[in-house]
């Protein structure tokens, strides 16, 4: 047998605990192999609208399964409902939208492959929709309109259908009210009638539309350094190595790389966390981890 | 609208529609709505908080569940929220499921 060694990912700690990189079972590796790499920022990733971009390179065996050499396993963060996405290996893939994971599970299935796979997580820009329809939704029909004096408060049923023509899904679909968005709907996948309630605060006649918002590659920017896990096979065995580590924002490194810890100050009003390295004396904000709130079941 | 209490906890399918909260903060206030177990869920379009408002905004959405929670998150840094009220506006639509 011969020699398997691990380095570099699997002794870095994500702020949360969670080691950002992960070879299960008894340390034996070789076909099925499965590196977990957690998401960016300490994570995990929560944000449906990031996108994953996979290099992967080297050399692949050649014949009838050159497919499925390598998969990529998305793990819903919430359902427990994982799908699986495989690469012909040399490409580029990208993940479907709507990407909500809290790990990406890269499993080698191949005894003899040489693969570098590089590991891009890519944020579209904050702020900026940009519509990119290709296949606009049919025009909807308004039905039980009706305005509140009270609450100065408009609302309409707004009823369309859409039937995603594209290669990727849409992110959501939007109403928009003589074109300023309104009320959006996420989209679903084989879900092609949607009814949904729109509100205005000023009393006029107004013109709807429908937008399907979707983000192209051009318009995503990429935001983390790119992580490479190199998986260097030879049969029957497998060493995994890793390099670097996700960082967004520059500040998820200062976690990893240096000797970071010490214990709660409460500050009033402090809304962020502050890291100490011990031996420099440095410090850096960083982000609570998603706090949340969560009311009792209705009714 | 108001329910009676009998009408929890029967099996009752309802559509929740709406939600209408008084909140501030900083940021943008991302909401959810969450069936039972955490089977299915509707993501809201998210509320972007200011640390002064008149308003009440009403949040709508599209869902239809036996029962429901709301799941209120916010995930930048600095972000807070404070919330002094909750209104979920629901709407019977069916007495059970089958079987």
């Amino acid at each position: 047998m011969s020699d398997k060694s691990i380095s570099g990912l699997t002794q870095q700690q994500g702020n949360d605990g969670m080691p950002i990189a992960d070879i299960p079972g008894d340390g034996g590796l070789g076909p099925d192999t499965a590196v977990i790499i957690a998401g960016a920022t300490g994570l995990p990733i929560s944000d449906p609208s990031i996108s994953i971009q996979l290099f992967p390179s080297g050399a692949f065996a050649t014949g009838t399964d050159s497919l499925g050499q390598i998969s990529v396993v998305k793990t819903f963060s919430n359902s427990g409902d994982d799908k699986n996405f495989f690469l012909s290996g040399g490409g580029t893939s990208f993940l479907p939208d709507g990407f909500y994971a809290s790990d990406i599970r890269v499993v080698v299935n191949h005894v003899d492959a040489v693969i570098d796979i590089t590991i891009q997580f890519l944020f579209p820009p904050v702020g900026d929709f940009g519509p990119s329809a290709t296949a606009p939704p049919e025009p909807p029909t308004a039905e039980n309109a009706a305005w509140d004096a009270e609450s100065e408060t408009g609302s309409v049923d707004i009823i369309f259908t859409y039937t995603n023509e594209d290669t990727f899904d849409p992110i959501g679909l939007v109403v928009l009210a003589d074109g300023v968005p309104s009320v959006s709907v996420p989209f679903e996948s084989g879900i092609t009638e949607y009814t949904v309630r729109a509100t205005v605060f000023t009393e006029g006649v107004y013109d709807f539309t429908v937008a399907a918002y979707k983000y192209t590659t051009s318009e995503i920017t990429a935001e983390s350094a790119a992580v490479s896990v190199s998986l260097t096979g030879a049969d029957p065995d497998l060493s995994v190595t890793g390099s670097g580590g996700f960082s967004v924002g520059g500040s998820a490194l200062i976690v990893f790389s240096t000797d970071a810890s010490g214990i709660y100050t409460l500050a009033k009003n402090k809304r962020n966390d502050t890291l100490y390295d011990r031996e420099t004396g440095l410090t850096t904000d960083v982000k609570i981890p998603d706090p949340l709130a969560r009311i009792g079941y209705i009714p | 609208m108001a329910l009676r209490k009998s009408n929890s906890g029967e099996g009752s399918i309802y559509h929740y529609g709406s939600v209408r909260l008084r909140a501030l903060g900083s940021g943008n206030l991302r909401m959810r709505l969450i069936s039972l177990s955490d089977t299915k869920e509707a993501i809201m379009a998210p509320l972007v908080l200011s640390t002064a408002t008149d308003r009440e905004p009403l949040k709508t959405v599209n869902f239809k569940q036996q029962r429901a929670s709301l799941e209120i998150s916010t995930t930048a840094i600095d972000e807070y929220f404070s919330i002094d009220k909750i209104v979920v506006y629901i709407k019977p639509v069916g007495s059970s499921y089958p079987g």
